[in-house]
């Protein structure tokens, strides 16, 4: 039976149910973002962190708080993993040793989620429900603050560089949108089959005659925010392709929806924090654009995989569970490398090289298509901005962005921003490439080696934290030179970011004129998809040559 | 990938654990990781059973059959000085981001908001150009 017809109808019913709930979810976010009241819950935690809710933020303090409260995550889930077998819930399991602890704990704190290790076998209960999913919880919360800040920031005028206040921004994610979701999506994976437990693990006796060990755990609650929060650190070593996880392919779909849906709803919530809903539906419009297109590539590549092997199975079979099949394996592969996910159904480093390739370019995007919870939306608008100076120099016309100038400062931050990332894909695969203790993870030669490197570094530093796979990580060098891209990849970018947004509040905004060129159209839309696309190729074509290409012309 | 790797593979040997999917790949890893080679000669896509996983536990990571990792013991707890030096790589990382913040503050704050800058031409106050001008 061909896989057409599915591949097609799984595709219509998520755009669908994202059709419905983008909207009412982009209008929640808005009104969370923007609201005056606070709930009871929330004064609480304020009182404990002893912070005042109602506090303008500068840009710099906004960006302190960000930094003040990753930096103390990052230091208490290190703690956590090197103190592991002193905890109850341990499951008898050893501390992690000293890099991967701390690989770990940048991993989740930048939102990440790069896994060196395997879940079910290295932490305990008590770090993956009350270190791992915390921070599943305000790392996510943490991202869409900042993409909050900066679109304040452009709706804003003459403020002072004010961004409204990290602490309350955190906190209302966290307790309106994150959690009242994640309980009733951990609900509904648990009626899927997902399992939810506290048991140690229990062994079992197979039809062979061998035995097998089966880990269960509290796993639905983690699976609900991994994908609601573009998480990605799957509590088993093979993450959504594992049964426990993903069972079945209607769970799947759940699990895709979970992980589009906020970003989307970020960009609906963007126009109307900036007062025009058309100009968040030009951004999302691009993301879904750009995630079609990546969508179509990587079901096209893998049902269409050359040799006689995968042409008798109907597609690229190696590396995907036949409970989903290559055009679920596909979507879910574009979709985790579109948004800053990284969760996986399927194995990557078994794509066909083209499928492979589009879900590399997808990370080197920059994750905008539609990006993470927060990261998508701030990346795409950053993206805009470029567009805006671009058609401004092309055309004549004004550089001008929802009002606020495009001058000399603000491009150099977007520059700064927009190279941060290339700059560490392309350093650190460097490094990991000529270092002996980095070739020696690899576990093939040639391009598809090389495609195993450059893919660990450009999914820690866009904070994916999916894994080609093939590649061994769990070595001191590895997970030093992969913590750090992923620290520099996370926060770099949103220090400019919120620089930009404190430059941007600051500025009068000024009236619409016959020079400004208009944001919220199709042309403009085809414009930024351009700007994003070219971005890339200028940057990366050299590596993706030696890498996938060269494999897939081999 | 069970059903097809099976077909293609055969079947493993008697009471043998069999591995599918990410699992698999994973012990096969380890088995290269720790010098070894996969007996069975079926490379990423075979079966791999529990003898073959078992070669060698040289590796820093160790798989068994069940696709359970565990730390050597070695590696369990290495003593106070790596994490010291974990701990000083992240504080100097972040102390480096606010002194980057501090750096853009100032570099932000000598100008007022809302001028237009001086390389940016406010082209909004320009007469429009005639249609098919050259600028």
């Amino acid at each position: 039976v061909s896989e057409l017809a599915p591949a097609l109808g799984q595709v219509a019913l998520l755009a669908l149910a994202l059709a419905l709930a983008v909207p009412f979810l982009g209008r929640f976010l808005a009104a969370t973002f923007t609201s005056a009241k606070h709930l009871g819950v929330e004064r609480v935690t304020y009182r404990l962190l002893r912070v005042d809710p109602d506090a303008d933020q500068h840009w710099r303090s906004y960006a302190m708080s960000v930094l003040g409260f990753s930096l103390v995550s990052i230091l208490a889930l290190f703690a956590l993993g090197r103190l592991q077998q002193h905890l109850p819930l341990s499951l008898g399991l050893p501390a992690l040793p000293s890099a991967g602890a701390w690989n770990t704990a940048v991993s989740f704190v930048t939102n990440t989620n790069w896994q060196w290790y395997s879940g079910e076998a290295t932490v305990g209960h008590l770090m993956q429900a009350s270190g791992l999913t915390v921070q599943n919880f305000v790392s996510a919360a943490a991202g869409m603050a900042v993409a909050a800040a900066l679109a304040r920031g452009l709706a804003r005028s003459r403020n002072g560089g004010r961004l409204g206040n990290f602490w309350t921004d955190l906190v209302r994610v966290t307790f309106r949108v994150l959690l009242p979701i994640a309980l009733v999506a951990a609900v509904l994976l648990v009626a899927g089959g997902v399992v939810q437990n506290l048991l140690e693990p229990q062994t079992v006796h197979t039809l062979a005659g061998g035995t097998q060990q089966i880990t269960g755990g509290p796993v639905a609650s983690q699976e609900a925010i991994k994908e609601l929060g573009t998480n990605g650190g799957g509590f088993y070593n093979a993450n959504s392709s594992h049964p426990f996880e993903n069972p079945t392919p209607l769970t799947n779909l759940v699990e895709v929806f979970l992980l589009l849906v906020i970003p989307f709803a970020m960009a609906w919530a963007f126009g109307l924090i900036v007062g025009d809903r058309r100009q968040g539906i030009a951004v999302m419009s691009v993301m879904a654009l750009l995630l079609v297109i990546s969508i179509a590539l990587v079901t096209w590549a893998e049902m269409a995989g050359p040799g006689t092997a995968p042409a008798l199975a109907g597609g690229a079979m190696e590396g995907k569970e036949v409970r989903y099949g290559t055009a679920a394996s596909a979507l879910f592969a574009a979709a985790t490398t579109g948004t800053s996910t990284g969760a996986v159904n399927a194995m990557h480093d078994s794509f066909t090289a083209p499928g492979g390739g589009v879900v590399l370019v997808n990370m080197m995007l920059g994750e905008i298509a539609p990006g993470g919870v927060g990261s998508g939306l701030y990346g795409m608008l950053v993206l805009a901005v470029v567009t805006v100076f671009l058609s401004g120099l092309m055309v004549g016309r004004t550089p001008e962005y929802l009002g606020k100038k495009i001058g000399q400062k603000e491009i150099w931050l977007v520059a700064l921003y927009v190279l941060t990332t290339p700059v560490l894909v392309l350093v650190g695969s460097a490094v990991g490439l000529t270092a002996s203790a980095g070739v020696a993870g690899l576990q093939e030669a040639g391009p598809h080696g090389l495609s195993e490197a450059v893919y660990a570094v450009t999914s820690a530093s866009n904070n994916n934290g999916s894994a080609f796979a093939g590649i061994t990580t769990g070595t001191p060098f590895w997970n030093t030179l992969l913590g750090l891209c992923m620290l520099l990849g996370r926060f770099l970018p949103i220090v400019f970011v919120l620089a930009l947004a404190g430059r941007f509040a600051a500025q009068q905004q000024l009236p619409e004129s016959a020079g400004t060129l208009p944001t919220r159209g199709p042309l403009f839309v085809g414009l930024l998809t351009a700007v994003a696309l070219v971005v890339v190729a200028l940057t990366y074509v050299p590596v993706l040559a030696l890498g996938p290409i060269a494999e897939s012309l081999s | 990938v069970r059903l097809d790797q099976r077909a293609h593979d055969g079947e493993p040997e008697a009471g043998a654990a069999v591995l599918v999917g990410a699992p698999r790949i994973r012990a096969l890893e380890a088995v290269e990781d720790a010098g070894g080679s996969d007996p069975a000669g079926h490379g990423r896509g075979g079966v791999v059973s529990r003898r073959s996983v078992a070669v060698k536990e040289a590796g820093r990571t160790v798989r068994d059959p069940s696709g359970r990792a565990r730390t050597s013991t070695s590696a369990a707890f290495d003593g106070g000085v790596t994490d010291l030096l974990y701990t000083l790589i992240t504080v100097v990382t972040f102390v480096l981001l606010a002194l980057l913040v501090g750096v853009l503050d100032r570099w932000l704050g000598d100008e007022p908001a809302g001028r237009a800058p001086a390389t940016a031409p406010d082209l909004a106050t320009e007469p429009a150009p005639a249609p098919g001008a050259v600028r």
